[in-house]
């Protein structure tokens, strides 16, 4: 590696001084991560120490210490609901959005015809504009009997469904969707982590008279475990900060029945202008997110070796 | 017997293409449906049960909605995709080929700020970053505003360095005894052989800026910078009794991606596989 004179640091025994010398090619690097600095490291910060203040955007900022937190789990009627409507929301998701897609990751790989248009087909929803789906979606879940999903569903004798509009059924229904619009990110990472499987494994299984099931738990699964920790863990962290579905498609929801956290952060933020405590708000998301992730990480990783 | 048993799996083999097939319906219907939607007459809308086929069309809904400032919507989409795309890229192959290739202090731990920089979720960040483009920048309700916070990713950046770092060094080294410099080599040197990286990361970036709501959302007041999720949102929320309308609004926000993702289909899954598979 020569396009740089490595520096050679003196050592006690020989007195000789060498200045390090790089390359100002690096320099580069410095406007580059003080953007990234700018716009992804000091919010972080930024969001920390407004947390504790009272900010309304064009007054002084009011020291405030843990009151916006306190006010978060006590007084604030609306947040605790949003944190259940958000890990429930996230949990059953992630869960069956990963089943989903890998059976069909699974059965699109082992086909021998049309592989690319099966990818293709599965995959579109999730290029689509999350804005264009809520909004054809907020129609295809219309409680009337003139909803697209109702007359679908009335041929086979089930009345017509309040999807958007009754309490319990909002977030199942947004469930349903992201699972719709997000099953075919995580089947092609599936069918990366498939392809990565040597082929020798499976014969030699075959050879040995396994029967599909044990391939599947004994090859199969062990060996896309390493997609599956990162799907799981990208999947969470971002169902967790759900916002353009809902907002466009209840608002919030029956009495916010689907009123998510990051909505509530935009609310407090931007539409009340209490920046203070929508800082707060995200900085108990952050958290959570750290702790949940970190818990995946410990748990849902193994090291498989054939 | 083996007759039999090829007839088991045959007919499984038929059953799984079955559902795949089925799979594909249900995947596609929303789409299908918005499209014979937005060339509908009222009269056959809301109609029980649905007509699939529509007996008259027209154009109509295309002609309110466009006229409705949507020509400023895609420009200024447009213009901040192709924007953060070129930014994008070139910032991270430039920052991921200097992390790969060269040494100086404390790029170790630069390199781990950048990844622990991935794992922050977008939500924690947006009140700081509005109030530094908003107020301090006082870029508000410019394109600027959405251009320069997209400039740098992380994972741009990530995916880059590690593409990168399989180049050969003789090749940089060769390149430097012939007389070139730095950016030379990288530019003409480094860059085309990263092509199919520097693909999947434009289309990525196109698509997620194209399709970014939230940001643009609380950074823009006014129409002359809106970008169309933005608009058409705002445009369908006094109006959503008027289905046909809005659902031509939403064929003009799609489509463009959709054509986009048809056309690059190949480079944008590998973009997703890079990304996914270095973990």
């Amino acid at each position: 590696m020569t396009a740089v004179t490595n520096a050679r640091p003196s050592t006690a025994a020989s007195p000789r001084k060498r200045r390090a010398r790089y390359n100002p090619f690096v320099l580069w690097l410095v406007p580059i991560l003080g953007l990234l600095m700018i716009f992804n490291v000091f919010p972080i910060f930024g969001s920390f120490f407004l947390s504790f203040f009272d900010f309304e955007m064009l007054q002084p900022l009011k020291f405030v210490g843990l009151k916006n937190y306190i006010y978060a789990f006590t007084t604030d009627t609306v947040f605790p609901v949003a944190i259940i409507n958000t890990v429930y929301y996230a949990f059953v998701s992630v869960i069956i959005g990963m089943a989903i897609s890998l059976l069909i990751a699974t059965l699109i790989f082992n086909r021998r015809f049309l592989k690319d248009f099966w990818r293709t087909v599965y995959f579109l929803p999730v290029v689509t504009p999350v804005v264009a789906i809520a909004m054809i979606f907020r129609f295809i879940y219309q409680p009337s009997q003139f909803g697209v999903l109702n007359s679908l569903i009335a041929p086979f004798g089930i009345p017509a469904q309040q999807w958007l509009t009754s309490a319990q059924k909002v977030i199942p229904s947004l469930i349903g969707l992201s699972i719709w619009s997000g099953l075919g990110y995580n089947m092609v990472l599936f069918l990366a982590g498939l392809g990565g499987i040597p082929t020798s494994f499976y014969e030699a299984a075959k050879i040995d008279g396994a029967n599909d099931w044990q391939v599947f738990w004994k090859i199969t699964w062990p060996l896309l475990s390493p997609t599956f920790l990162f799907t799981t863990v990208t999947s969470s962290i971002g169902a967790m900060q759900v916002f353009t579905v809902p907002y466009i498609m209840t608002g919030g929801g029956p009495e916010n029945a689907s009123r998510m956290w990051v909505m509530e952060i935009q609310e407090m933020g931007f539409k009340q202008f209490r920046m203070g405590y929508a800082s707060a708000l995200a900085m108990i998301l952050f958290v959570f997110i750290l702790v949940l992730t970190l818990l995946q990480l410990r748990y849902l990783r193994t090291r498989w070796s054939y | 017997m083996i007759a039999s048993t090829k007839n088991i799996l045959r007919a499984r083999s038929v059953l799984i293409y079955l559902f795949l097939a089925a799979g594909t319906v249900a995947m596609l219907m929303p789409f299908y449906w918005t499209l014979i939607t937005s060339v509908k007459y009222p009269s056959e809308t809301t109609t029980f049960p649905i007509i699939w086929i529509p007996t008259k069309i027209t154009f109509q809904w295309y002609i309110q909605a466009w006229n409705a400032k949507f020509p400023t919507y895609y420009m200024n989409s447009l213009i901040v995709a192709l924007a953060v795309l070129v930014g994008n890229v070139g910032f991270s192959a430039l920052a991921g080929f200097i992390f790969a290739k060269y040494h100086f202090p404390a790029k170790n731990f630069l390199f781990l700020v950048v990844l622990a920089t991935m794992m922050v979720p977008f939500a924690v960040t947006i009140i700081p970053a509005y109030y530094i483009v908003a107020v301090w920048l006082k870029l508000k309700d410019t394109l600027w505003a959405m251009i320069i916070p997209a400039l740098v990713s992380p994972f741009g950046i990530f995916l880059m360095r590690q593409y990168t770092t399989t180049i050969p060094d003789e090749l940089l080294d060769a390149a430097r005894i012939d007389g070139a410099s730095d950016f030379r080599t990288f530019w003409q040197i480094v860059m085309p052989l990263c092509t199919p990286a520097l693909s999947a990361l434009a289309i990525f970036h196109f698509i997620w800026i194209w399709n970014d709501f939230l940001w643009p959302l609380i950074v823009t007041d006014s129409d002359r910078s809106r970008t169309l999720p933005v608009g058409v949102a705002l445009f369908a929320l006094p109006r959503w009794s008027q289905y046909n309308l809005i659902i031509a609004a939403s064929m003009l926000v799609l489509v463009p991606v959709v054509v986009v993702y048809l056309v690059f289909q190949r480079a944008f899954v590998q973009g997703i596989v890079l990304t996914g598979l270095k973990y």
